[in-house]
C-alpha cells in the first residue's frame, strides 16, 4: 500500500517526530485505518529503552494491556471517525506506571481523516505530585481547622481576594469564596471597617508584615474576632503585586481573657467594697470611740488636778498619749483602705499626697508629680492607678535608696499611662520574676490589677540605673470591646 | 470675762458626750450640742457661740457645708473642724470653707483646748473691733 492509501502522512511524520522527541514522557503512535501502527516515536520511548520496532506493524490494541484492548479499539475507531478520546490506564510493560492516552484523528492536507494517532503520556510522577499536593492541602486545611486559622491571598493586579476553606468556615460562607477587595466591607464589623480599610490602603504600596485585630460578621450575623497577619509579595521592580496572610479566629481566646479580667475585676470590686466597709466601721466606730476614751482620760486627769498623785497624773498622760498614737495609726490604716482624697479629689490630688508621704518616709530630696489629667477618670481606673503608684512608691521608699522620684501621668485618646521612676539602685531585670515571687514587692498584684483592666504593666530597670514602673490602661472598656 | 461659749457638733454620741464633759471640765461653756450639720447651722445662728467644734462627716449636712453657711450668716463665729480624716487637700478645703483650724481626732487633748482658746480669742478680737460686717 502506498503511504497515501494507508493514511500514512509522510509529509507530517518528520514534524510529529520532532514534537514527540522534545516532549518528555511522551510516546506518539500513528495508526492507519486498520489500526496498524506505522510510526512510533517519543522521548518516553527512548527513555525506557523501547524501539519503534516493538510497536510498528502491530495494531494499537495489541500493544496495550489485554484488559484495555476492547476500549482501545473503540477509541481508535472513534479517532478514525474524527472524534477525540482520552483513556487513563496503567502500563502494559510496567504496571507501576500510569499513562494518559489521547486518541486523536489524523487528517490529510484536505482535512479528511486518513488515520489516527495515539499520544501516550507518562503521568505517574504528575499524579504522584498531585496526590502529594492534595494530601498537603488536606493537612493544611486540617491544621487550619484545628488552629482556627484561615488563609487568604489578595491579588493586587486583579484586586481579588481568595480565601481558604477554613477562612470560609470562619466567615460562615461556602468554601471557595472569592471577592473583590472593594467588597470586603461585607465581612468586616462596621465599627472596625475604617481601621481595616486604612490598613488595606497602606498594604497597596507597603509590603511590610502587618497584624490587625478586628471583628468580622459571619454570614448568619454572628460576630467573631480575628487576628489578621500577612505580608506583601513584590515584583522585580519592588511593586507590591499581592498579599498573602492568615486570619486566626481569636474570639474564644479573647472571650476567655475578658472573662478572666471580669472575674479579677469582681475580686477587686469585692475587695474594695470590703475595704470601704471596714474603713467605715473603723472610722464611724473604733476611731470615734477611742477618741472619746482619750477625751475621758483627759477629763479624769483634769479632775484629779493638783490634788492628785503625780504618778497617777503621769500615768494618765502616758495612756492618753499612747491612745492618741493608736488612733493616729488607725486613721492611717483607714486612709490606706479608702483614701478619702482619691474618692473626693481624684487621682492627681491623691498621688500628690502619696508623693509627699513618700518624701516624709524616705530620704528623698524630691518626689514630683507631673500630670496631664484633665478631670476625673473612671473610678475603677483611678483606683487601679493609685494602688499601683502607692505600691511603686512604697518600693522606692523601702528598697530603692533613691534621692529623686517622679510620678508622671500622660493621657492620650487611646489611654492613660502612669510612670513611677526613681534614681535609686535598680536591680537586674532578669530577677524581676524572682522579685515578683516575693510578695512584699507587690509586683504580681500590680500586674494583675493592670491586666484585669486590659492594660499593660512593665518594669524597666538595671543595676545602678534606677527603676521605672510603667502602666498603660485603655480608656475604653476592654471587656465590652469583646462583647459587641 | 465670760466663759468661752462652745457649740459641739458630732454625730457620734459617745464622742460628743466625752467632748462636752472634757471641755466643761476645762472651763468652756457648752451652749449647745448638735448631731448633724443642719442643726449646727440653726443652733449657731440662734446661740451665737464663740466657737463651733465641728465634725466633718455627718448626716443631713456635712461639716464643710455647715461651716460655709455659719460663716456666711455669722462671720465672727469661729469653726474648728475635728475629723478622723486628714490630708493636705482636706485641709485646704477646710481653709476655703472658712475654718479657723483643722484638727484630727485622736490628737492631743491639750492641743484641742489650746486651739479652742485661740479661736475664742480670735472671735472676741473681731467683735471688739466692732466690724459692722460681723454677725450682722
Amino acid at each position: 500500500m502506498t503511504a497515501e492509501a494507508t493514511g500514512r502522512a509522510t509529509a507530517g511524520e518528520a514534524g510529529l517526530r520532532l514534537i514527540a522527541e522534545h516532549l518528555p514522557d511522551l510516546i506518539l503512535l500513528a495508526f492507519d485505518p486498520g489500526l496498524e501502527i506505522w510510526a512510533a516515536t517519543g522521548a518516553a520511548l527512548r527513555a525506557r529503552g523501547w524501539k519503534a520496532g516493538d510497536f510498528v506493524g502491530r495494531t494499537v490494541p495489541e500493544v496495550g494491556r489485554a484488559a484495555d484492548a476492547a476500549i482501545v479499539e473503540a477509541y481508535c475507531l472513534a479517532a478514525l471517525r474524527g472524534e477525540c478520546r482520552r483513556l487513563e490506564t496503567t502500563g502494559n510493560k510496567d504496571p507501576s506506571r500510569l499513562w494518559a492516552q489521547f486518541f486523536v484523528p489524523l487528517p490529510d492536507d484536505r482535512g479528511a481523516v486518513v488515520g489516527g494517532m495515539l499520544i501516550a503520556r507518562d503521568i505517574t510522577d504528575h499524579r504522584r505530585a498531585e496526590r502529594q499536593l492534595l494530601a498537603s492541602r488536606r493537612q493544611l486545611a486540617e491544621a487550619q481547622r484545628i488552629a482556627q486559622v484561615g488563609s487568604w491571598e489578595w491579588d493586587l493586579e486583579t484586586d481579588e481576594l481568595a480565601f481558604s476553606d477554613e477562612f470560609c468556615r470562619i466567615l460562615g460562607r461556602p468554601p471557595g469564596l472569592r471577592m473583590a477587595a472593594a467588597d470586603v466591607a461585607e465581612l468586616v464589623y462596621p465599627a472596625d471597617l475604617e481601621r481595616v480599610e486604612a490598613e488595606m490602603a497602606r498594604m497597596r504600596t507597603d509590603p511590610t508584615p502587618f497584624a490587625v485585630e478586628h471583628r468580622i460578621v459571619r454570614h448568619e450575623g454572628a460576630i467573631r474576632t480575628v487576628l489578621a497577619r500577612g505580608e506583601g509579595v513584590v515584583d522585580t521592580d519592588g511593586r507590591v503585586v499581592r498579599f498573602v496572610g492568615t486570619d486566626q479566629d481569636v474570639t474564644d481566646h479573647r472571650k476567655a481573657g475578658a472573662d478572666r479580667r471580669r472575674l479579677l475585676n469582681r475580686v477587686y470590686e469585692a475587695q474594695q467594697g470590703q475595704d470601704r466597709r471596714l474603713a467605715a466601721d473603723l472610722h464611724d466606730g473604733h476611731v470615734q470611740s477611742l477618741a472619746a476614751i482619750g477625751f475621758k482620760l483627759e477629763q479624769a486627769r483634769l479632775r484629779l488636778g493638783a490634788s492628785g498623785s503625780p504618778e497617777v497624773d503621769e500615768l494618765l498622760w502616758q495612756v492618753t498619749k499612747d491612745l492618741s498614737a493608736e488612733v493616729t495609726s488607725l486613721r492611717r490604716t483607714i486612709g490606706r483602705l479608702r483614701p478619702l482624697v482619691l474618692v473626693e479629689d481624684g487621682l492627681e490630688a491623691a498621688l500628690r499626697e502619696e508623693a509627699k508621704s513618700a518624701c516624709n518616709r524616705a530620704a528623698l530630696v524630691s518626689c514630683e508629680v507631673i500630670s496631664e489629667l484633665d478631670g476625673r477618670l473612671d473610678p475603677v481606673v483611678e483606683t487601679a492607678l493609685f494602688r499601683v503608684a502607692q505600691q511603686a512608691l512604697a518600693n522606692v521608699v523601702d528598697h530603692a535608696g533613691a534621692t529623686h522620684a517622679l510620678v508622671a501621668i500622660e493621657c492620650s485618646a487611646r489611654g492613660v499611662t502612669l510612670r513611677v521612676s526613681d534614681d535609686g539602685c535598680g536591680f537586674d531585670p532578669d530577677h524581676v520574676q524572682v522579685l515578683a515571687d516575693i510578695a512584699h514587692f507587690g509586683l504580681i498584684a500590680m500586674r494583675e490589677r493592670v491586666e484585669a483592666l486590659g492594660g499593660r504593666f512593665q518594669v524597666i530597670t538595671a543595676p545602678g540605673d534606677g527603676t521605672v514602673v510603667e502602666v498603660r490602661l485603655p480608656l475604653t472598656d476592654p471587656i465590652e470591646r469583646w462583647e459587641p | 470675762m465670760t466663759l468661752p461659749r462652745l457649740l459641739v457638733v458630732d454625730d457620734h454620741d459617745m464622742l460628743r458626750q466625752a467632748l462636752v464633759e472634757l471641755l466643761r471640765q476645762a472651763g468652756f461653756d457648752i451652749v449647745g450640742e448638735a448631731a448633724d450639720g443642719a442643726d449646727a447651722v440653726a443652733l449657731a445662728k440662734q446661740l451665737e457661740p464663740d466657737v463651733v467644734l465641728m465634725d466633718l462627716r455627718m448626716p443631713v449636712l456635712g461639716g464643710l457645708d455647715a461651716t460655709r453657711l455659719i460663716k456666711d450668716a455669722c462671720p465672727a463665729i469661729q469653726v474648728v473642724l475635728l475629723t478622723a480624716f486628714e490630708g493636705p487637700a482636706l485641709q485646704q478645703q477646710a481653709e476655703e470653707a472658712g475654718c479657723f483650724a483643722f484638727l484630727v481626732k485622736g490628737g492631743s487633748p491639750g492641743d484641742l483646748r489650746l486651739v479652742l482658746h485661740q479661736a475664742v480669742a480670735a472671735r472676741r478680737a473681731l467683735l471688739s473691733r466692732g466690724s459692722p460686717a460681723l454677725d450682722a
